[in-house]
């Protein structure tokens, strides 16, 4: 159940999902950043795009 | 068609600017922190007209219009936001509907003290069980000679704790469920028990409390509007509040831009300044492209309302996109900032978790898009007929 789905329960301290909501920003920053994930992606797929197109 | 704001728009702007630049954004931080409610702050925003902007003066107020006090949120709401719903409870949610449906009597006995911050406003119309189905709200006024006796309990009263007057619903008639037997009545502090302080995820620095009734006897002239026309009191309310909360969720979406903006030109990573990665670039376009499509809707919706046009939809829309847009574009403000964002070093983590709130009150995204739909869906029936 999302923070949604309860209402303005979600945003009082008496159910856990604010709790949720603070703790689950925090996974993408740290151990790399969204944005450095999508680097390692791109690089790893322009990679294989290469060698796929180079074995043609 | 003209997008310039008048000179008397810019003015109470800057003023309001200037105002919450040197009196709100350097504590907000504290109060935050401390969840404390600035009260000595009302009486200065008192001083300026500011808890009255769009109240004529005979009754008290500044007698500018709606789209004033839509510009004067945004600017409060971007220091705070829980200054911003303050100010939007007491003006836009109590103030104006005992101006809009109170007799002569009611608008100058109940008006003056609220539209110049004597008194603080509050709105009570959710109940534990009574949330987006508040038409089913169980508190209960029975006529007793000239008098109501007053009975229920309430929640998530914003002001519950510092407000004067409350704007409170009741059902009037047993007999009738839903919104039908529902009646509106002007309380004060001392017909009501605040029975907690609730604690929530942000906009700490506003009081958010549950209310008892216990028989609170009020005499005949308390009961606002028609009885039994509580309801319409309450939704005609409410499509001007979200007016007012769409601007709240624009002040605080503009104040993430800005920090965001402000980081990214001086962070250097890999040898350059974060903002030179075109990564960085995406997420500010973005932003400041939302923002400004919230900023139009809102300033429409406004302009609408005080031209005394239909509002209902449009207010809607105002809401639904600038809370959503606020939701996402705080949580982007912290990714810019990357580690910092998410430390109470920066104001961003404040920004989003007060975003949030406006998703949910004053009729959550979901009861929106109802308002909208049941809107859209009534002209395409007309539009279809007349062919």
């Amino acid at each position: 159940m999302s923070r949604a789905d309860i209402g303005g329960y979600g945003y009082t301290k008496e159910f856990p999902v604010e709790r949720y909501y603070r703790d689950a920003k925090i996974t993408e920053i740290y151990e790399g950043t969204s944005e450095v994930q999508r680097i390692v992606i791109a690089r790893d797929l322009l990679r294989q795009a290469e060698r796929e197109l180079a074995a043609r | 068609m003209n997008f310039e704001l008048a000179e008397e728009h810019r003015e109470i702007q800057a003023l309001a600017r200037e105002f919450a630049r040197a009196e709100i954004e350097p504590h907000a931080a504290a109060w935050d922190r401390e969840h404390r409610f600035p009260r000595e702050l009302y009486a200065k925003l008192a001083e300026l007209g500011l808890m009255g902007v769009c109240v004529p003066e005979e009754w008290g107020g500044a007698g500018a219009d709606f789209l004033s006090y839509v510009l004067v949120l945004e600017e409060l709401s971007r220091a705070d936001a829980g200054v911003g719903v303050t100010v939007a409870v007491h003006t836009s949610a109590c103030t104006l509907p005992i101006l809009a449906f109170g007799t002569e009597e009611q608008r100058s006995r109940f008006v003056p003290p609220l539209a110049g911050g004597d008194v603080i406003g509050a709105f009570a119309l959710t109940e534990p069980e009574a949330g987006s189905d508040a038409g089913s709200l169980r508190t209960r006024a029975e006529r007793a000679g000239d008098e109501w006796v007053i009975t229920g309990t309430k929640q998530w009263i914003t002001n519950g704790s510092y407000a004067g007057t409350f704007l409170l619903f009741a059902r009037t008639d047993p007999d009738t469920p839903g919104a039908r037997g529902v009646s509106a009545f002007v309380l004060d502090a001392e017909h009501v028990r605040v029975t907690r302080e609730e604690e929530k995820l942000g906009l700490n620095s506003s009081s958010t409390v549950d209310l008892s009734v216990e028989g609170a006897r009020v005499s005949a002239d308390r009961l606002l509007h028609e009885e039994r026309k509580g309801f319409h009191v309450a939704m005609s309310t409410l499509d001007g509040g979200r007016i007012g909360i769409a601007a709240q969720a624009l002040g605080i979406a503009q104040a993430a831009y800005e920090a965001a903006r402000a980081y990214a030109l001086e962070r250097r990573q890999f040898g350059q300044r974060i903002a030179d990665f075109q990564a960085i670039q995406w997420k500010l376009a973005d932003m400041a492209t939302e923002i400004d499509a919230a900023r139009l809707l809102v300033y429409r919706a406004a302009w609408l309302k005080q031209e005394g046009r239909p509002h209902a939809a449009e207010g809607a829309k105002a809401k639904l996109f600038a809370s959503e847009m606020a939701r996402r574009q705080t949580a982007e403000a912290i990714q810019i900032l990357g580690g910092y964002g998410y430390t109470k070093e920066f104001p961003v983590e404040r920004y989003y978790r007060d975003a949030k709130i406006t998703e949910i009150y004053e009729g959550t995204s979901e009861v929106q898009r109802i308002v909208i739909a049941r809107d859209l869906l009534r002209q395409a029936e007309r539009e279809l007929a007349a062919r």
